[in-house]
């Protein structure tokens, strides 16, 4: 697995539910068929995006900024999609 | 938030046997009804929303667990109730196992941060390996009363 790692920060829409489980279950199941990692981090709370337990935990609320983090193998291109998901409020 | 602050005590069932996803819901529904804490009118449209919202997408999050849950006016603050079936229901799961155990939950539409909080509490003991199977093991409300109260005082390990 290659070391590049990038870093992305997104702001959840202000008029949505914030990072409620529908979100959450998207964000899964994007991630979990990414081959790279993926972090979120809220604060100084840290999550795995392929967990949706961990994710919940984050309880991000409408217009609140999370740190994305991808490393390993295709990083750049999955970071490209995550942030895609978040720009269009989760839509599949 | 502590899982106290929301879950009614008298709204736990132990030994669900339904045949289906909306049996699951309606029984919990019954449950918050019978106890008093929703309106016996709201009933139906609060399994209506619920069932809606799962229609979204599955709250089966895997690991034998489901939370599903609606906004309804006719709560003033955040109420779930639990069940425990040891039989399982068919929730179309993240990961396709049936479930095993549920919270519903029903939150006021005006105060959306409960509904996070709510979730984030209960998703926070269920990464809790032994919270999970203690759960699963238990046979009465009391027994789940007493994991509940040492969860919210970090005691399960």
């Amino acid at each position: 697995m290659g070391g590049q790692s990038v870093v992305r920060t997104v702001t959840l829409g202000s008029d949505g539910g914030g990072l409620h489980l529908v979100p959450c279950s998207r964000l899964v199941k994007l991630a979990n068929g990414l081959t790279c990692n993926v972090s979120v981090r809220k604060g100084t709370i840290h999550a795995d995006a392929k967990n949706i337990l961990d994710l919940m935990v984050l309880a991000a609320g409408p217009g609140e900024s999370l740190e994305l983090m991808t490393s390993g193998d295709g990083a750049e291109e999955a970071m490209a999609r995550l942030v895609r998901l978040f720009e269009t409020n989760f839509a599949e | 938030m502590k899982l106290s602050d929301f879950v009614v005590p008298d709204a736990i069932i132990t030994d669900l046997v339904v045949p289906n996803k909306e049996g699951a819901i309606r029984a919990l529904v019954g449950s918050l009804k019978a106890c008093g804490i929703i309106a016996a009118d709201s009933e139906d449209s609060i399994v209506a929303a619920i069932m809606k919202r799962e229609e979204l997408g599955s709250t089966g999050i895997g690991n034998g667990v489901a939370v599903p849950h609606t906004k309804h006016p006719s709560v003033t603050k955040l109420v779930a109730a639990i069940a425990l079936t040891n039989g399982g229901v068919d929730f179309a799961s993240l990961d396709g196992n049936s479930v095993h155990i549920l919270f519903l939950l029903v939150s006021p539409p005006d105060r959306p941060g409960d509904h996070l909080r709510g979730l984030e509490n209960i998703s926070r003991h269920l990464r809790n390996p032994n919270f999970c199977s203690f759960l699963k093991q238990a046979k009465t409300k009391e027994e789940v009363l007493t994991l509940l109260h040492d969860a919210d005082n970090n005691q399960l390990g």
